[in-house]
């Protein structure tokens, strides 16, 4: 679609940059004095707008990390963190920061309170960031929400271990989307779900992506789902990115060894593949 | 093992969490069991194991190897047996070594438990532990589980369970917490080691992609029972069970890549203690006609070689996931 670009809305340009790490690292004093160690040494990575970034890498890579510090969590050791044109620092609000940007974990049962219920996790969020003036409002947003998420209203009145996993991530996700937030960082949301329940995340977080013009950093081990959600993919190792591009290209045809390495490690469902050949 | 059943006491009733579950493992054999968190796979290899422990137990069933019964009685006769003739290796490595313990004396202690010297219980363990690929035994033996890596500690936990030179090698989810690359490495060593031994192997796991690759045969666990039972080969070509069907149809490499939408299984597995009339996958099935909601169907025998528990045959079967 050609449009002359005074006509774009700059707020609703579908390609305007969201969120933009240039030389991202971060160093952690190690124990005994052994030098830092370098948990992300020099990531450059740029989300777009309405896009979404797979970032795959095996556990102590440093995905998590990066995810952390994208949200600002972290501050980072150098480098900077841009979300949407402003750069992170101190002096924006952990408040104005939590608006724009949120994380959804792996495990929801660990991040819902577990003696609170659905509905005043919903409502809390709602009224520290003083979106809801009354109760009544609280409670039309919180059931909105939950409809966001494909749950009925009744699921207000659980407490986490009455819900399943499945339930509990889609509140997880819910959580995060009260704020009306522009990006989510989304780290293995799905890792700790069945493979029943696995598929219901993802197309409930594409029909998000797209209904909400969320950009999403999606941040995984797991190869397959990640193919299925990015546009485009980064594979991180040792802390740095060994490989960015379009997912389709980084999966048909990797460039590096690494990416190679890893293809080849993943046990495809298929009875003639060849992971036990030497 | 045939017709086992596992329950959980609670107030002088048995709730039924495994339901009649018959499988069988030749020598040389690696046997997939795959099933969801709740599917009952985890209490059926604890009770090969003879690992219930009150409130749980076997409530029914055999459970034979080689010919003994091992269901009949804990007495230490058999304990032993088991012992000597299984090992078994668990998900977590950190959580199933003592992290107080040197890894030496840990690989040791099954064969000091059954009666071997100190001498040739360390000379044994050593070996060991070289089999699995840590060929600086000297140095490992002598660390403590916190020191490894998780893939070293995972072969410290095979090592374990092989020094006694078990006949049957049981495994729950022993890749599930490891990386890709360390995963293949594990799944290749214990093949290895399954050939070389003509070892039988079961291994349960919801990784449809590890059973693909390294199981002979498959049986699938649903709600405590064994939905169907399958060369690999006939389970992934043509499923003879919707469960199946659909559990293959959700992966995402399976279904169209790109932006197109995963297929996804309707509903959430069935709470063991209020499972539904009928077969027990009824609700969640695109095939379920009025016989599935009131009789629960038995494993038969269907012409592709596989056990499957449905009234349907797949040549009825209507569109294969969503209802």
């Amino acid at each position: 679609m050609l449009r002359a670009p005074g006509e774009l809305d700059q707020a609703e340009s579908p390609m305007k940059v969201v969120l933009r790490a240039t030389g991202v690292t971060k160093s952690y004093r190690s124990r005994g004095g052994a030098g830092p160690v370098e948990a992300v040494r020099g990531v450059d990575l740029v989300l777009q707008g309405g896009a979404s970034l797979g970032i795959v890498g095996e556990s102590g890579c440093g995905k998590s990390t990066l995810g952390r510090i994208l949200v600002g969590l972290e501050p980072p050791s150098t480098g900077t963190v841009e979300l949407m044109g402003e750069t992170l620092s101190r002096r924006l609000s952990r408040r104005a920061l939590a608006r724009r940007i949120q994380l959804v974990f792996q495990d929801p049962f660990s991040s819902l309170n577990p003696r609170m219920t659905v509905r005043r996790a919903l409502a809390e969020v709602l009224a520290v960031h003083g979106l809801v003036d009354s109760r009544s409002a609280a409670d039309r947003r919180v059931s909105e929400l939950l409809a966001q998420v494909a749950l009925g209203p009744q699921v207000g009145d659980r407490l986490p271990h009455e819900m399943s996993g499945g339930q509990a991530q889609r509140v997880a996700i819910a959580r995060s989307l009260a704020v009306e937030p522009k990006v989510l960082v989304l780290d293995e949301p799905t890792s700790a779900l069945d493979v029943s329940v696995r598929a219901e995340i993802v197309n409930l977080l594409g029909d998000l992506r797209e209904r909400l013009k969320l950009s999403y950093v999606f941040i995984s081990h797991d190869m397959a789902v990640i193919r299925h959600v990015s546009d485009q993919v980064a594979v991180m190792n040792a802390g740095s990115f060994a490989e960015i591009g379009p997912t389709e290209e980084v999966f048909d045809k990797p460039e590096h060894p690494y990416t190679r390495a890893l293809l080849e490690a993943v046990a495809v469902p298929d009875p003639d593949g060849n992971l036990l050949a030497p | 093992m045939s017709g086992l059943s596992v329950g959980l006491q609670r107030r002088g009733v048995a709730i039924p969490l495994v339901h009649d579950v018959s499988l069988d493992v030749g020598a040389g054999e690696r046997l997939g069991i795959v099933g969801e968190s709740g599917s009952g796979k985890s209490l059926t290899m604890l009770a090969v194991m003879g690992l219930l422990n009150p409130p749980l137990c076997a409530t029914g069933g055999s459970i034979v190897l080689e010919g003994k019964e091992l269901l009949a009685g804990g007495d230490a006769a058999l304990r032993r047996a088991r012992g000597v003739a299984m090992g078994m290796i668990y998900q977590d490595p950190m959580t199933s070594l003592n992290p107080m313990i040197r890894i030496g004396t840990q690989v040791a202690e099954g064969l000091r438990a059954h009666g071997v010297g100190r001498d040739e219980a360390r000379e044994r363990s050593r070996k060991a532990l070289i089999e699995v690929g840590l060929t600086d035994a000297h140095k490992v033996e002598r660390l403590y589980p916190h020191q490894l890596s998780g893939g070293m500690r995972q072969r410290v936990m095979i090592a374990s369970a092989l020094v006694t030179a078990p006949k049957l090698l049981i495994a729950d989810e022993p890749t599930t917490a490891l990386d890709v690359t360390i995963q293949r490495q594990i799944l290749r060593l214990v093949a290895k080691l399954q050939k070389e031994r003509n070892m039988a192997v079961v291994w349960a796991t919801h990784d449809l992609g590890v059973v693909a690759q390294f199981a002979h045969r498959v049986a699938v666990m649903y709600a405590g029972r064994v939905v169907e039972i399958a060369p690999t080969r006939s389970l992934f070509r043509q499923p003879e069970h919707p469960y199946s069907a659909a559990l293959l149809g959700s992966l995402p490499s399976r279904a169209t890549p790109g932006k197109a939408r995963m297929n996804q299984i309707p509903g959430i597995p069935p709470d063991p203690t209020r499972l539904p009339v009928g077969c027990p996958f009824h609700p969640r099935c695109a095939q379920a006609t009025q016989r599935c909601r009131v009789e629960s169907p038995a494993l038969t025998e269907r012409r592709s070689g596989s056990m499957a528990a449905c009234f349907v045959p797949p040549e009825n079967w209507t569109r294969q996931n969503r209802p």
